[in-house]
């Protein structure tokens, strides 16, 4: 019998290959785009699992931020006796380290020896262990490992600091996995680190927040418990003593990726569009059988008088299901297989389709398979086993009007999800050009900046020579208007900020700015536009306690005009900054953030070796190229060794905007795949309903409807659901994008011709998909239509 | 006595009132006759056929299929009646299109859960019987109409039914198929198999031992 069904349904597939086809492949693309997205939102709702102490583990805050001051974890751990242990990350440093030939420049990360403690990081080569971390000492990454030393084994091989006689040895070499918080190249101990770098001694105060802190409490401990313990550390100890009023918290870590990385907003719209594609293919699938079943009942009916049971019959159907719905699962998983790694390419992501190891996975390709395969199957069951078999012999389908409006109902909902997409696809668009478009205030496209990168070179003296050299003839060129060394670039600042006092004004008005030094004529060469106030100017004998804000600090402050107000760093008694001028608020990071208040600081050129990182070379318009070749020549002496980096000065802010092409590739695509989707429902429906009105249109034909008449008269009954698509999607999608719009600063307006644009393209797609069917029934000769008569 | 019919009424109810598709009819087959069934369109043939076969319902009256009383059997226990009693001929043949010859025929053995070995050799002695072995591994699309009637006619004797319940068998054929059609039935008939036809045709009519005339569901001689 089960012999007799596969062939059966063999043959059957054979003479509908178009619907088994559009019905394999509709369900293998949801699925396999499902589970892309399950293993996208899985990878980030796991993230940090695999330490095993996750749930004891939390990051020390001070407020809202992540920063902590150095001294305060020995502290925490003398005096809270909760705290089992405890790390500092202090990833300040970074020098060029060799191996052979191979040379990098590594941020080294600096680590208390409760580091492997606290965190359970899976180990490659060698075991946690107590020596790991000792005095020159380093844990390194896998894939630095693979960079530095390729094949061989990297235990036990030694990395030059800079070009020193300080080697650190590795101890080890450990996998981070993807989904990991904490992600570092290599790890030495902070004994390590004043060794290499004397300038860390000390560094560590009661005022600077140059670390990361994380502890592991003793099982049980509730952090809430803790906090008078906390709050006492700070009254003790953060200046000002006494009257410092920071608060601390401990965030679990198990939230911490949560909290402070991943963007949720993001997230659970991506859960809701795996949902939906899933869904609305699911939903597909089962309606297609459905007709398909339906169209079979003649079949039915003749086996019902040869003696088939409803248990027979129900049995033929499941079988047919269940090996549809299998083949469908066997494509999906194809399909991930083959597209994974081009949508880990795209997304920068580490997503890895592995059944075996991924549980939840597995359950769920089982749980989608059985669902579709129950429902696709006892649906049409119902059908095939109810009703007289003389009834099924006479080859008139069924009719169930409350199964047809369900089936309207479930084509509405595919095509919300589609225009919502769709109109999503747009305005992240609108977005991102917005913020690419939108003037920086600085001139972008004729500043070329050369990364220094000053690691590179053993003689560090002659080195900066070179570049000082270089600088001058560069300035000399026809080509070039203007140079300027630089510790910042725009979408290159750093996360320096301070407090200032102005001078005048009470304690309470104290800004916090973020800090900036930049080199002679830096605005000059960026274009930068003063709003008030003179530039850095070298005349003057002060040079070094002016400062230049940007209008954000003054309006903040309260500044009319720049001249004649003076700021004291850190305290009210401290370093006095005399402020020179004032620029306009230029995007010095991507515009999705608000402006902050900015200082900038001037540096002389003599000491360039201590803070200058990029050299800035303005040209003249359009002749960037030729000052390329130019620089490309001075270069060259600089000596075999090093590389010419540079970038043009817009390069950089916009890789800021990156994460938010990703996400319009990414809507993009599931919005073309809904609408697909969608129109392969309609697809089935629309031939569903055509085969029933086929008597209907073939009166009408002989009484004198012309084709066009009658193409309107099928198509109007299907625009009218996809229009009330449209009124259920416009507000939906426009709560969405508002929602989604709250994170950036600057933000496009959300035009009406978004959604027309999204209503028009569903509309155009539907009446095609339906077009197709319903040209077909209306070109049929009428005789064809009533000759079953 | 093969089958009795007492007072069968059959209606539906259309814009309120009870339209008739049979009323009061009254009929006893013997086993070996050959019965045609004739009267106009709409005139209850077919649905007598069907009440007959039991794969449509009547409201009111007895029928007894060789002493069980149908009409309180449950539908199960009716189904098996039939299985094993009865076989159907259609004007439209109704053979499964995606089977060959051979499965056409062997598919209501399948239901009846006959052993493979003994389903081969009834498929093959029914394939011999109606000369047809050559087509066996046809698909019913490549057969003409009188050969679609004849595999219809071998798989409804494939299990040695007692009746033969034949709707205008020969409907969709051209009198050449039709005559030879009519000229097997009358072969099984001799063979001992009781049949009931529908028919419009007057000569058909004259194969069978007794004619039956419907007029407005009613039984009229």
């Amino acid at each position: 019998m089960l012999k007799h069904n596969v062939q059966l349904f063999i043959r059957n597939i054979k003479k509908n290959k178009g619907t088994f086809l559009i019905n394999v492949l509709g369900l293998g693309v949801g699925i396999s785009s499902f589970l892309v997205l399950f293993l996208y939102v899985q990878n980030d709702l796991t993230y940090n699992h695999f330490h095993k102490n996750l749930s004891d583990i939390y990051r020390v805050r001070e407020g809202e931020g992540i920063q902590t001051k150095g001294l305060l974890l020995p502290q925490m751990l003398q005096e809270i006796p909760e705290v089992e242990n405890g790390t500092r990350i202090f990833d300040w440093g970074g020098n060029r380290l060799r191996h052979g030939n191979e040379a990098f420049f590594e941020n080294i990360h600096y680590v208390d020896q409760g580091f492997f403690k606290v965190f359970s990081f899976p180990f490659a080569e060698g075991a946690s262990h107590e020596r790991n971390l000792e005095k020159f000492g380093a844990v390194i990454s896998r894939e630095m490992a693979d960079k530095y030393f390729g094949q061989e084994p990297a235990l036990g091989k030694q990395l030059q600091v800079d070009f020193s006689d300080q080697y650190l040895t590795v101890n080890g070499v450990i996998d981070i996995p993807a989904n990991s918080s904490i992600q570092f190249h290599i790890i030495a101990s902070y004994e390590t680190g004043e060794a290499i770098n004397p300038w860390m001694k000390g560094i560590h105060d009661w005022y600077n927040t140059f670390s990361n802190t994380y502890v592991l409490l003793k099982e049980g401990s509730k952090p809430e418990a803790l906090q008078h313990k906390l709050q006492r550390i700070v009254t003790e100890n953060f200046l000002p003593v006494g009257q410092n009023t920071t608060k601390l918290n401990l965030l679990p870590f198990k939230d911490y990726h949560a909290v402070e990385e991943s963007n949720q907003t993001l997230i659970v719209i991506l859960a809701i569009i795996a949902l939906g594609i899933i869904g609305i293919a699911i939903v597909n699938f089962i309606n297609l059988n459905i007709t398909h079943a339906i169209a079979r009942i003649r079949e039915v009916g003749i086996k019902k008088v040869h003696g088939a049971t409803k248990r027979t019959l129900f049995f033929q159907i499941m079988t047919e299901s269940c090996a549809t719905s299998f083949a469908a699962l066997v494509l999906g998983v194809v399909l991930i297989i083959l597209l994974l790694p081009v949508f880990n390419g795209l997304f920068e992501t580490q997503l890895r389709f592995d059944p075996f190891q991924n549980q939840l996975l597995t359950v769920t390709l089982f749980v989608i398979w059985g669902l579709v395969s129950l429902l696709s199957g006892l649906i049409p069951s119902l059908f095939w086993t109810r009703g007289l078999t003389v009834q099924s012999l006479k080859d008139t389908p069924l009719s169930g009007n409350r199964a047809s409006a369900s089936r309207y109902a479930l084509i509405v909902v595919q095509f919300v999800i589609a225009i919502v997409l769709i109109a999503g696809t747009f305005l992240v668009r609108k977005q991102v050009n917005a913020m690419i478009e939108k003037d920086p205030k600085f001139d972008g496209k004729n500043v070329i900046v050369v990364e220094l990168d000053y690691w590179q070179y053993e003689d560090q003296e002659k080195a900066y020579q070179n570049f000082y050299r270089i600088a001058k003839e560069m300035e000399t060129d026809p080509y070039v208007e203007s140079i300027s060394f630089s510790q910042s670039v725009p979408g290159n600042y750093n996360e320096n900020y301070n407090t200032f006092y102005p001078e005048g004004k009470k304690k309470e008005e104290a800004i916090g700015l973020r800090k900036a030094y930049v080199g002679e004529d830096y605005f000059k060469t960026l274009g930068i536009e003063l709003w008030s106030g003179s530039d850095f100017d070298p005349a003057l004998a002060s040079l070094e306690e002016g400062v230049v804000l940007n209008r954000k600090a003054m309006e903040t402050l309260g500044y009319l005009e720049a001249k004649g107000q003076i700021l004291h760093e850190s305290s009210e008694t401290g370093t006095a900054y005399r402020v020179v001028g004032a620029i306009e608020d230029f995007s010095y990071q991507g515009v999705q953030r608000e402006v902050q208040p900015l200082v900038h600081f001037i540096r002389d050129q003599k000491n360039l070796a201590d803070w200058g990182a990029f050299l800035l070379i303005k040209t003249k318009p359009s002749a960037s190229i030729q000052t390329l070749e130019t620089l490309k020549d001075q270069w060259e002496e600089m000596g075999p060794s090093s590389n010419l980096n540079y970038f043009f000065a817009n390069d950089k802010l916009n890789e800021h905007y990156k994460e938010y092409m990703k996400i319009e590739t990414l809507v993009a695509w599931f919005s073309i795949l809904a609408g697909l989707l969608s129109c392969m429902g309609l697809f089935a429906l629309a031939s569903h309903s055509m085969a029933r009105r086929k008597k209907e249109i073939g009166i009408r034909k002989v009484n004198g409807a012309t084709i066009g008449q009658i193409l309107a008269l099928l198509n109007k009954d299907f625009a009218k659901w996809v229009g009330l698509a449209f009124v259920i999607a416009v507000p939906l999608s426009w709560y969405a994008m508002n929602q989604w719009l709250e994170g950036f600063a600057y933000r496009t307006s959300i035009s009406w011709w978004i959604f027309a644009l999204a209503g028009c393209i569903a509309l155009a797609i539907a009446l095609l998909t339906v077009s197709w069917q319903s040209f077909k029934a209306a070109t049929n000769n009428p005789v064809n239509a009533l000759r079953d008569e | 006595m093969l089958l009795q019919l007492n007072n069968i009424f059959k209606w539906v109810n259309s814009g309120g009132q009870r339209v008739f598709l049979l009323k009061d009819i009254n009929l006893s087959v013997e086993e070996g006759e050959f019965i045609s069934v004739m009267g106009p369109s709409g005139s209850g043939k077919s649905t007598l056929l069907n009440v007959i076969g039991m794969l449509d319902n009547f409201d009111e009256g007895e029928y007894n299929f060789l002493d069980e009383p149908v009409h309180t059997l449950k539908e199960k226990h009716r189904a098996n009646l039939y299985k094993q009693y009865i076989g159907f001929v259609f004007q439209s043949y109704h053979l499964l299109d995606d089977l060959t010859v051979k499965e056409n025929l062997e598919m209501p053995l399948l239901y009846k859960k006959v052993g493979s070995s003994e389903r081969k050799s009834l498929v093959a002695d029914t394939l011999d019987r109606f000369n047809i072995v050559g087509k066996k591994d046809l698909f019913p699309a490549q057969l003409s109409g009188g050969q679609q009637q004849l595999v219809g006619i071998a798989r409804a004797l494939i299990s040695s039914p007692k009746l033969i319940l034949a709707d205008e068998p020969t409907g969709n054929l051209n009198s050449k198929q039709g005559e030879e059609i009519m000229e097997l039935f009358g072969q099984l008939n001799k063979e001992g198999v009781t049949i009931i036809q529908v028919t419009h045709s007057e000569k058909n009519a004259t194969y069978g031992s007794r004619t039956i005339n419907l007029l407005d569901g009613r039984k009229i001689n």
